[in-house]
């Protein structure tokens, strides 16, 4: 039994062979001692005990026997496997055009899908860079409304105290930009002052030296620990900058640590001080419970502890402070805790989605066209493939042919594809920073390549049963017969027209993606963003706090640089303002009507600061009653609304004469929060404060001399190019206060509203692009299978034509029969489509996700190409002439 | 001193040096061996077995089965190049490391 399974697996004799050999040398010494006179007996026992171990020498010669066989097999198993690979070689390389489209075909579609397989590993999969991540929230006090705002510093200790062990550490932020000197001129640092705990609840380790200690966020220690960022931009990436010093806000630091890479928290940290350490106006507004600005808490879970069991803990603390602290805290008693990864991740994963689905689409899209010139192929090499059958190579013989032909260009694919990975990665990465996080993950390596070997293996396997079994099935006397009846075989013949509906339902739905993201972008372009952005430079203006304390003085200086910008030549107007639109920035107060009862701490309205000149310089039309006038400085306390508050407030009424009263809402004033009743003097148009895809909400605007801010922002107004009158106004400025830090402080609005399109510019053109393609390689496939069929056609066609058919007609005749194809097509497509718009429609913006004119358009664009795609080869066929087809054939 | 044993390592190279002369089954290869050496060298017949089918897997021997001169099945083994090569490269060590031992047992001590 062994030895029967031994020999058929190698092939030889084995152990039979073994014996014969060493009985013939036991055989011929008993000869030899026979014929020196011993007797038979004794000669074969004298032989036997000369021989030695007969059976240990058995051993040792069938285990070496045993390897060379072994060895032998597989040096025949390689040279088969060689002599197939180079037949597919010289096989493809006889037919480069088929081997460049499919190769071409297939980097595309490997290239892209890698290319975002390393985007998702990247930025979804890379652990971010802090212990136990996931267990790691921001806290925030929620109202009824769902609007969430940071606590307060005293809220803060007090739900610290509260929660106790309930999490395992609970640390306060509080952000400000003091400026520090540069050989460029002052500039902002966006400093984090940090309570204790701060970076045991982050869970981080230092890259270099060490981070705060307890006793150093308890006292105002002049320390700072520099992130990542800072250090390699700000202290030259140099190992020795610890214990180096830099000047904040005239106030002296030692760096005592670096932390890695990545190191975020919150997002715009560049430095992490003691709270303690925090400047005296700072401080005062870190006392006050009403001041829920600039700051940040973070928390970690406990391992033992859910979500929901943590807010719990929470939300005690919560509904405590909110009876004792009714002014403050009424309505704000749910408690918030948003994850950090969320955080950081924002739309990303969606957006990511919506990638991942268009370069999957692309990629079956891209297989499906190499299975359909692979079809072609094999029916084009029908007798050959029909000969070998007939020699006896089994279907499985004649797939592995196909499959190691299929295995070569699915590999040179994805060798070509990873070269398409690199780079469109080194393109998102420059392209897209501001449409995903955390790119500087990205990378091409060892696992994108396995990635990409492994789709191109994927695509081999789909290649290979694919045609193969098609060309396989039925044997040789369906390959012979094939041939020899000179028309296509109906099974090749239907596989293709499977492929051409699945192009074109592919393609489809990439369309109506399109269609979706085009209807997006214009949606948005047609949002009024309700001011002129065109021709808007802006100025961040922030004076070093020390020396600016004095609310006069800043006002003052403030006075000094609009009327200073607006003599600069080239500028039209200028004017100031806390925070301008699609800046990012915006501060809520709580607002009271006189005369409405029912006010409740939810009412708010965006609290804007702005200088007598801003409705002018922006282009908000003014809707009724007065604008700012520079009397309004000094004088009585004046608002003006915007329509969206006038109209909740003052429904079918006349608002200007009426009186509100706001909070005082700027950042380190003593008299933060303080009530300001204001008369309304005049009601502008809306404007799209936190972007044009944004809801719009109330606003108040009120003299910035009611609570000058720290920092403020300058729009000029400029008519031609806003670049060229950068130098002469930082010029001018400077002149005014030379310690302003205008190192980055200049950007144009219309480029703030750029970022905002940003995202969807960007999947437009991606989804986009793709569609094209998609549509392209679709025609392609029609064009190709029509071409083909009318090929194979031609005498009859031409048959016809002599018959006396109307050759004009003839090319309608092939075009209806592209249309079995388009109609299973179409709606395939179409619900492919619709799910396609449910992944994107996160993205979308004015355009429901089922939007019948991106549906339709997609569909009509689809119709016409692929009718245009079959005419053009049928009519070229219909114009042959008869006689010479007949004659030929 | 009438016998002797095969020094240690040096088996192969005798075998390759008995099949240098042609095709020759095992059995031939020892009665070659023996006539040589006047039948002075001490080793069991079968040990032979196990090292022509180290160097026929080594691929220094080919072999092929052919009829014996009293007309038996019997298996033939012949150089291959390599092998000739071998013999060559072994009889070169096998004679410097005998000459190093005769130089020794030579010496003054």
């Amino acid at each position: 039994m062994r030895r029967d399974l031994r020999s058929e697996l190698f092939g030889e004799r084995l152990p039979a062979d073994v014996d014969d050999e060493l009985a013939f040398h036991i055989e011929e010494r008993a000869r030899a001692l026979e014929a020196d006179g011993l007797s038979r007996e004794d000669a074969l026992r004298e032989a036997h005990r000369r021989f030695g171990d007969a059976a240990r020498y058995r051993r040792a010669v069938s285990r070496e026997a045993g390897r060379r066989l072994f060895r032998a097999r597989w040096v025949e198993r390689l040279g088969d496997a060689t002599r197939d690979l180079r037949y597919a070689l010289r096989t493809l390389a006889r037919n480069p055009s088929y081997s460049l489209a499919a190769v071409v075909t297939l980097a595309l579609g490997i290239g892209a899908t890698t290319a975002v397989f390393s985007l998702v590993r990247g930025i979804l999969l890379h652990a971010l860079p802090y212990d136990h991540p996931e267990r790691l929230v921001e806290v925030y006090e929620q109202n009824p409304q769902a609007s969430i705002r940071p606590l307060s510093y005293p809220t803060f200790q007090d739900w610290h105290a509260g929660v106790g062990d309930a999490v395992e550490g609970m640390a306060f932020v509080y952000g400000i930009a003091p400026p520090m000197p540069t050989p460029e001129g002052p500039v902002p640092v966006l400093t984090a002052f940090v309570s204790e705990g701060f970076f045991r609840t982050l869970g981080v380790r230092p890259l270099l030296g060490r981070l705060l200690t307890g006793e150093e966020t308890a006292t105002e220690a002049g320390v700072v620990v520099a992130s990542y960022d800072f250090w390699s931009r700000r202290l030259g990436g140099d190992p020795g900058a610890i214990g180096r010093t830099i000047v904040l806000d005239d106030r002296t630091f030692v760096v005592i640590g670096v932390t890695p890479p990545e190191v975020a928290y919150p997002s715009w940290a560049q430095l992490w001080a003691p709270l303690a350490a925090l400047p005296d106006a700072g401080r005062r507004a870190l006392a006050r419970r009403d001041r829920h600005a600039d700051a940040a808490v973070i928390a970690r879970l406990r391992p033992d502890r859910s979500l929901s069991a943590t807010r719990g803990a929470f939300a005690q603390a919560a509904e405590q402070q909110a009876a004792t602290y009714p002014e403050t805290a009424a309505g704000w008693d749910v408690v918030r805790l948003n994850r950090l990864r969320d955080l950081v991740l924002g739309n990303a994963p969606q957006r990511l989605t919506v990638l991942g689905l268009t370069v999957g689409l692309v990629l079956v899209l891209a297989c499906v066209n190499v299975m359909g010139l692979a079809l072609v192929r094999v029916t084009a090499r029908g007798r050959e493939l029909a000969v070998r059958a007939a020699l006896g190579a089994g279907r499985l013989q004649v797939i592995r042919l196909l499959a190691l032909e299929s295995l070569v260009v699915a590999l040179a694919g994805a060798g070509a594809g990873v070269c398409v990975a690199i780079a469109t990665t080194r393109y998102l990465r420059t392209a897209a920073p501001t449409v995903l996080p955390r790119l500087a993950n990205v990378r091409v390596d060892l696992g994108t390549l396995g990635f990409a070997v492994a789709l191109g293996i994927l695509v081999t396997v789909a290649l290979a049963f694919g045609p193969g079994w098609v060309a396989a099935r039925g044997g040789p006397r369906n390959l012979l017969g094939t041939v020899r009846a000179g028309h296509a075989d109906r099974a090749t013949g239907r596989a293709r027209a499977t492929l051409v509906t699945l192009q074109l339902a592919v393609a489809l739905a990439l369309l109506a993606g399109t269609g979706l993201m085009l209807r997006t972008l214009s949606a948005l372009s047609d949002v009024d963003p309700g001011f002129d952005p065109d021709g808007l430079l802006t100025v961040r203006l922030q004076p070093p706090a020390a020396r600016y304390d004095d609310p006069a003085r800043l006002a003052e200086l403030y006075r000094r640089v609009e009327e200073a910008a607006a003599q600069v030549p080239g500028v039209g107007r200028v004017a100031l303002s806390n925070h301008l639109p699609a800046s990012g920035s915006w501060m809520p107060t709580p607002i009271a009507i006189d005369g409405r009862t029912s006010e409740n701490a939810t009412d708010q309205a965006l609290f804007r600061t702005i200088s007598p000149g801003y409705f002018a310089t922006m282009h908000i039309p003014l809707l009724s009653g007065r604008a700012l006038e520079p009397g309004d400085l000094a004088g009585e306390p004046v608002a003006i609304v915007n329509r969206t508050l006038a109209e909740r407030y003052w429904p079918n009424e006349n608002p200007v004469g009426r009186f509100l009263t706001v909070h005082r809402s700027v950042q380190g004033r003593g008299d933060f929060g303080e009530p300001l009743r204001a008369r309304v003097v005049g009601v502008v148009g809306d404007v799209r404060h936190m972007g044009i895809d944004q809801p719009l909400l109330p606003e108040v605007y009120l003299p910035y001399t009611v609570n000058p801010p720290t920092w403020i922002q300058l729009a000029v107004r400029v008519p031609g190019d806003p670049g060229s009158l950068i130098p002469p106004l930082r010029e001018r400025l400077r002149s005014i206060e030379p310690l302003l830090p205008l190192a980055d402080a200049f950007d144009t609005l219309e480029h703030r509203l750029a970022r905002g399109r940003a995202p969807r510019t960007f999947l437009a053109q991606v989804v986009s692009t793709f569609a094209l393609v998609a549509l392209a390689l679709a025609a392609v496939g029609v064009w190709g299978i029509t071409a083909y069929s009318v090929a194979r056609r031609r005498y009859e066609i031409g048959l016809r034509v002599a018959l006396g058919a109307d050759a004009a007609r003839i090319p309608f005749g092939i075009v209806a029969g592209i249309l079995p194809a388009i109609a299973v097509a179409v709606p395939l497509g179409i619900a492919a489509a619709l799910a396609v718009g449910r992944v994107m429609r996160s993205q979308l913006f004015g355009v429901s996700a089922a939007d019948p004119l991106a549906l339709a358009g997609a569909g009509a664009v689809l119709v016409s190409v692929a009718i245009l795609a079959t005419y053009l080869p049928a009519r070229r066929a219909a114009g042959v002439d008869p006689a010479e087809v007949l004659r030929s054939d | 001193m009438d016998a002797a044993d095969v020094l240690p390592g040096t088996l192969d190279v005798l075998v390759l040096k008995a099949v240098s002369g042609g095709p020759v089954h095992g059995f031939g290869i020892f009665r070659w061996l023996e006539r040589i050496t006047n039948g002075r060298l001490q080793v069991e017949e079968g040990a032979l077995y196990p090292a022509l089918h180290r160097l026929e897997r080594r691929g220094w021997l080919a072999a092929h089965w052919g009829i014996s001169d009293n007309n038996r099945r019997a298996k033939y083994y012949r150089l291959t190049p390599r092998g000739r090569r071998a013999l060559l490269a072994e009889t070169a060590r096998v004679h410097s490391s005998i000459a190093a031992v005769q130089r020794v047992l030579a010496a003054q001590v």
